[in-house]
């Protein structure tokens, strides 16, 4: 493509495109214009969702078994290409079985009959992040499928893990509006649970218990339910999916009670349970490169420093997640020896290794910003997904996440920000401590750039100054960019005013984890950048435009936006006017503010330099919806700032 | 189409040992690491290099007198940096349920010569429809500033008589040595390709090698119009003779062998029930009295309309795959002949590679190159991909274009190496005709029709199709997204449309774009360059590596028009004039030209670009990008309306 379009979406989508082939406007069949008419914007439409699990418990053994049947009515041929192709995705801890799919077309008497699906395969299930593990997927294709088709699917899925089992039930789908929802938990009385809605409107859930023989039956029904809206830079699903969490608190067997979930306690004591034999035996080899590393540090936050330094540059992220090894660290030597792991086997070395020099340091169990759970609302493995070092020096708490490979030593990840950290203190101990977020001074884009104009050229030098997690996210993306081949990740960052722009990078400093500030000094050419006319030149002072093309639809975004951490830029701009030139005209200075978001705009013009000082910052990790409406008029008045150039004339 | 070449194992060819069981040892088992791991020295800045890599493929015969294959691969990489430990120190071996690991040896050694040995026991194994069967594992101990080595050999009985081995990487690799070692009656033969040395023979009593070394191969990176896949080095090897004594030695995988292999397992002749329900479906699709192409454009519209590719499903009966409506890609292919049989419309198979991974030899029987499946109609000579939704009958995809073919004529599996060709550069068109509207000058009004025909046609009508509102958004300058068009007219947007060259696909709206004006003081500033979209700026921050390899010959045409607001003067048209080509035997094959001319206060401003070729020699990469950096010079235009006093 001579073009660069802005398809990307349109890009990626017609390589998976060019490798399959799906229909466009075979003939619809049965009675599916009305539903046609009546969703124009959807593919497909949820007919059925629901799942019912039966919990039990006997002879020492739980007993989970969730029935899952879907029924789903295709629009249109897109959705043919989409749906055609069905999974089950199940882990290591269930069988998956008693699989019925179909496909059901009317026959010309109007009765849906059914075309059965015969061959079904299974897979591993390549999960990116992680180089081996035990989840797999059943699949196979819907046959003869056209607009106006219903797949339908039933299957059983059982397993004996009574900590795991039960997963968060989203009442309705991607796929597209969902017109009846049900979900319903059988036990026995001797079995407590608990249950919980999490997300928007679940109002629309209707909830009934009864009794039947020996026991309860849980029902939740919803019906004619909105599809989970997909939007860029969103939250994860759970934030504003409706859905219910079930799990189990314990039974009671011969007055006896087993514990199982319910309280942060008994999710502690389950994950402490798992990890109690780990680390028994000290491994020389490591003591000795504690030593070696921290023999000549006095101070133990220098000493920390260096042990997770070295952690960071040492070991490299490999996951393996194999049953209820997925739970529980290797041993520190081993991974000393190996040389990588995932973020509980960094997490344990970094804790083994602390411990060595007499520092407190502990296991931590954190879900990352994926998860909107706090540990009370949902005291069960649902509500985390991670693992960190919490280490306390000099009476603070320092969160060491070893998986963060620029991280300078204290900043926990901008993943973790603001989530709690389960602390293993002992057999009996725990503490929920939450991680601080980063204000919007810790993340900073300094740069400042002195120009000259040279016939329709703009040159200059300028340094760029970046700070806490703008560092730590360029020092990723230059990875990115380097693991495709492209060497020169920093011009292209720095590149402003048109694509024309040609970067020579004269130094950079500090991108390493010993420090919180890196800079980059460089010189800069944009050519074509210049209008000229026979007595005047003009000049667009926005190098570079933040923000431009962020106005949000208002009309169809239902759901919050995202962003990974608060950060400020400022750019100063100094151009220095050839004696051949004087001002003919300076924009205006502009600003607009609120608590999350806003810019700066200032002009000066002072013994022929002009200065623009341009400030713009982010202050959410989540922006509500209310606060759209201003959001749209911030990128408004940006851009229109945007639209302001300056005019020089000719001296005469 | 990374499945097709699966189906020739089902060749069958009498290679058993006609000598007695084999007693010599397998030659791998002389082959082995240095229990001492290689003390190398390295430079200073020493960037991640392949210091070895060597791969032995060893045919040979069991006890049992089966031919037995044996693949050795063994690999030392001085890694520098974390990106290169993060890539080498997982390691993928490729197995299936008839590929054993016979051996597996792994060690890391550390800056400061410390050695990790591999335990077999971290062997885990994968088995994922997309990437297939493998053992893996992760090297343990691995080190920045050290390197990695590794050795496996796998056996296997149900054997490929041909491959391909790529040799080259975007990392500077030395020692590369391959061998293919056979028994003394099997002949193989092999090429080598962009620069590698050929292999030279050597014969002993027990056995044949074939074997090339090089010494210091560079990486080859990506590059803007490039396919660097396809320049890679590589060697390509096949089975030609079985020597048996006393008999005339026939060559062996040769075209002929490809012909009715594949000629067979496409268009094979279908049962009277299979043919009597195609002939059923061809009755409603009402052809009698239709021209020859339009049949086989009724034929495709159907079949792809109603049939999915399911890439992983089984093999499976044309019956079967009209019944469940959907099939693998070979399946596909034999559901297409079978209708074009029952039609009794003359067609060729057509088996061919994608260039831009590898460009099909029409020298060498290269049986790794044959992955792809088209349709040839000798009468109207045009080309019917069956797996590929978007393309319709017509030129072939740019992909295969360009690129040789074996021709196979169904039922006597006669056949001939042929060019496919590729179009013209003034059938793939992509056209913008703009009126600017400044009567709110705060605010352009922009009425943008733009129309595109032959491969770009083909990727926007699949765009429409699939995601309308994002490629509406796109269509215009970069600053569009915040406007919302209206009075949109959109023309031959079904994809059956692709079969029709002369059925330009078209969309025209009008767009409110504010960006396109700039305030400067009393004055604007107009982005007239903005108009036809951003444009790819070729840097020269290194000498250019590959040849240039454009997707296909292209024609850009475009107009804008608008009148000069009243009160005002235009500046800076002039600088729209802009003229650059590259030519070659005193014709201008490439060329970008832009002007302008005016009519009293009526402007109209021209931008046109083609690409009549669009293989080029890396030499003339500097006349090629002032060429391409001509339009992103136009796309930074800016005209200045002047308030007069």
């Amino acid at each position: 493509m001579k073009q660069v379009t802005k398809l990307f979406s349109t890009t990626i989508f017609l390589l998976t495109l060019l490798a399959t082939s799906y229909h466009t406007y075979a003939q619809s069949v049965g009675n599916v214009e009305h539903l046609i008419k009546k969703y124009p914007d959807e593919d497909a439409i949820v007919l059925l969702n629901k799942e019912h699990v039966i919990i039990n418990f006997e002879n020492n053994q739980w007993y989970i078994d969730r029935h899952v049947e879907e029924k789903t009515q295709l629009l249109t041929t897109k959705a043919q290409m989409g749906y055609a192709q069905e999974s089950i995705g199940y882990s290591g801890f269930e069988t998956i079985s008693d699989i019925k799919a179909q496909t059901l077309l009317p026959n010309p008497k109007g009765k849906y009959m059914g075309t059965p699906v015969t061959d079904i395969q299974e897979n591993d299930v390549m999960i990116d992040g992680i180089f081996y593990g035990d989840y797999k997927e059943k699949t196979f294709v819907y046959p003869a499928l056209q607009p106006g088709a219903i797949t339908e699917l039933s299957y059983h899925s059982t397993g004996s893990e009574p900590h795991l089992l039960i997963n968060p039930f989203f009442i309705s789908s991607y796929k597209g509006p969902t017109f009846e929802s049900e979900f319903s938990v059988e036990v026995p009385s001797h079995i407590n649970i608990t249950y919980r809605l999490f997300g928007d409107n679940t109002d629309a859930i209707k909830f009934n218990k009864t009794n039947i023989p020996n026991g309860f039956k849980y029902t939740w029904t919803a019906k004619n339910l909105a599809p989970i809206a997909i939007e860029d830079a969103a939250p994860h699903r759970s934030y504003y999916a409706p859905h219910i969490l079930v799990y189990i608190n314990d039974v009671i067997v011969n007055n006896q009670t087993i514990e199982v979930l319910g309280s942060e306690k008994k999710l502690y004591n389950w994950y402490n349970d798992m990890c109690k034999n780990i680390n028994q035996q000290e491994s020389p080899e490591l003591r000795a490169k504690v030593t070696e590393l921290t023999q000549n540090l006095s101070n133990p936050t220098e000493k920390a420093a260096r042990i997770y330094n070295w952690v960071q540059n040492n070991i490299k992220y490999i996951a393996f997640e194999d049953g209820l090894g997925g739970f529980v660290p290797r041993e520190a030597g081993d991974i000393y020896q190996k040389k990588y792991g995932d973020c509980k086997d960094m997490s344990n070395i970094i804790t083994n290794m602390l411990r060595m020099i007499n520092i407190e340091a502990h296991l931590a169990w954190i879900g990352t910003r994926d998860r909107p759970y706090t540990y009370s609302e949902a005291p069960c493995p649902i509500a985390d997904n991670h693992m960190i070092c919490v280490a306390k020096i000099d009476n603070q708490y320092v969160f060491l996440d070893g998986t963060g490979e620029f991280q300078p030593f204290g900043l926990p990840t901008a993943m973790i920000q603001g989530k709690e950290a389960l602390v293993g203190i002992d057999a009996n101990h725990y503490e929920i401590i939450q991680v601080p977020t980063a204000p919007k001074e810790n993340n900073l884009r300094k740069e400042q750039l002195n120009l000259q104009i040279q016939d329709k050229t703009l040159v200059g030098k300028g340094t760029c100054e970046l700070t806490g997690y703008r560092k730590i996210y360029i020092e990723y993306d230059k990875l990115k960019s380097e693991a495709k081949g492209q060497k020169d990740y920093f011009n292209n960052f720095l590149r402003k005013g048109n694509n024309k722009c040609a970067v020579k990078i004269i130094d950079t400093q500090h991108f390493n984890q010993a420090n919180n500030t890196a800079s980059i000094t460089y010189e800069v050419s944009i050519p074509n950048y210049i209008t000229t006319t026979q007595d005047k030149i003009y000049l667009n002072p926005h190098l570079i435009k933040p923000f431009k093309d962020a106005t949000i639809d208002l009309e169809k975004r239902t759901i919050a936006k995202e962003s990974d951490f608060n950060y400020e830029d400022s750019y100063q701009f100094v151009i220095e006017l050839d004696k051949a030139y004087s001002l003919a005209h300076l924009p205006e200075n502009k600003q607009f503010k609120n608590e999350y978001f806003g810019f700066e705009l200032t002009y000066n013009y002072q013994k022929n330099k002009i200065t623009i000082n341009f400030k713009v910052f982010s202050n959410y990790l989540l922006l509500k919806t209310t606060n759209f409406a201003a959001w749209n008029d911030f990128v408004q008045q940006l851009n229109n700032a945007y639209q302001e150039v300056i005019v020089l004339k000719n001296t005469p | 189409m990374q499945n097709f070449i699966y189906y020739l194992l089902f060749i069958s060819l009498s290679i058993k040992s006609i000598a007695h069981p084999n007693t010599v040892q397998p030659a791998y088992l002389n082959y082995d690491w240095a229990n001492e791991p290689t003390k190398y020295s390295f430079l200073e800045e020493q960037p991640t290099t392949i210091l070895k890599n060597y791969k032995q493929i060893e045919y040979t015969y069991n006890a049992k007198g089966d031919l037995t294959c044996y693949e050795t691969t063994h690999k030392i990489v001085y890694i520098d940096n974390d990106l290169a430990l993060e890539t080498f120190n997982k390691v993928y071996i490729p197995v299936t349920d008839t590929i054993d690991l016979v051996r597996i040896k792994a060690r890391s050694i550390s800056q400061d010569g410390k050695i990790t040995n591999f335990n077999r026991n971290s062997l885990k194994s994968i088995n994922n429809e997309e990437i297939g069967t493998y053992n893996i594992f992760a090297i343990e101990g691995a080190e920045k500033k050290g390197v990695i080595e590794y050795l496996y050999t796998t056996r296997t009985e149900n054997i490929d008589l041909y491959g391909r081995e790529w040799l080259q990487s975007d990392y500077p690799t030395q020692n590369t040595t391959i061998e293919i070692i056979s028994p003394p009656n099997l002949l193989f033969e092999a090429k080598s390709y962009n620069g590698f040395p050929q292999p030279t023979i050597t014969e002993t009593d027990s056995m044949r090698i074939l074997k090339a070394q090089f010494a210091e191969m560079l990486p080859l990176t990506e590059e803007t119009y490039s396919t660097p896949r396809a320049n890679y080095m590589r060697i390509d090897y096949k089975l030609s003779y079985n020597q048996i004594p006393n008999t005339t030695p026939k060559r062996l995988f040769d075209w002929q062998m490809a012909s009715k292999h594949f000629g067979g397992l496409v268009s094979e002749k279908q049962d009277k029930a299979t043919t009597a329900l195609i002939a059923n479906t061809l009755k409603t699709l009402k052809l009698k009295k239709l021209s020859q192409e339009d049949k086989i454009i009724a034929i495709e519209e159907y079949l792809k309309n109603t049939i999915t590719i399911q890439q992983n499903s089984p093999s499976a009966s044309v019956a079967t795959i009209l019944h469940n409506q959907y099939a693998n890609e070979v399946g596909i292919c034999r559901t297409f002949a079978a209708f074009f049989q029952t039609a009794q419309i003359p067609y060729q198979i057509v088996i061919t590679s994608d260039r831009t991974k590898c460009r099909f030899d029409a020298h060498f029987e290269a049986w790794n190159s044959f992955t792809d499946i088209l349709f040839y109609f000798p009468q109207t000579k045009k080309f019917i991909v069956p797996n590929i939704f978007v393309y319709r009958y017509g030129n072939a995809p740019e992909h295969f274009a360009d690129n040789h073919g074996l021709f196979i004529t169904p039922n006597t599996y006669e056949s001939t190496i042929q060019l496919i060709p590729t179009a013209n550069f003034k059938d793939n068109l992509s056209t913008i005709e703009a009126q600017v509207d400044f009567t709110d000058i705060h605010t352009p009004k922009v009425r943008f029709q733009q129309e595109w025909a032959g491969y770009r046609a083909v990727t926007m009508r699949a765009a429409y199709n699939f995601q309308k509102e994002t490629l509406l958004n796109a269509l215009a300058t970069s600053s569009i997204e915040d406007t919302h068009p209206t009075d949109i007219v959109v023309s031959n947007d079904a994809m059956k449309n692709n079969a029709y060259p002369d059925k330009h696909f078209g969309i025209t709206a009008t767009f409110s774009i504010k960006s396109l004006i700039e305030k400067a003081g009393d004055n604007y500033l107009f982005k007239v360059g903005e108009l036809i979209g951003a444009q790819t700026e070729l840097y020269q921050n290194h000498e250019r590596q590959n040849p240039i390899d454009m997707d296909y010959p292209i024609t850009y045409r475009r107009s804008i028009t608008f009148e000069i607001p009243k009160g005002y003067a235009l500046k800076g048209v002039e600088d729209t004039r802009i003229d650059h080509s590259v030519e070659e035997n005193g014709q201008k094959i490439n060329r970008f030209e832009s002007g302008y001319s005016l009519k009293a206060n009526q402007v109209t401003i021209f931008a046109n670009e083609y690409y009549e070729k669009t293989h080029l020699s890396k030499e003339s990469y500097d006349n090629f990008r002032k060429v391409i950096n001509a339009a992103a010079d136009f796309n930074k235009i800016v005209l200045v309306f002047e308030k007069q006093p």
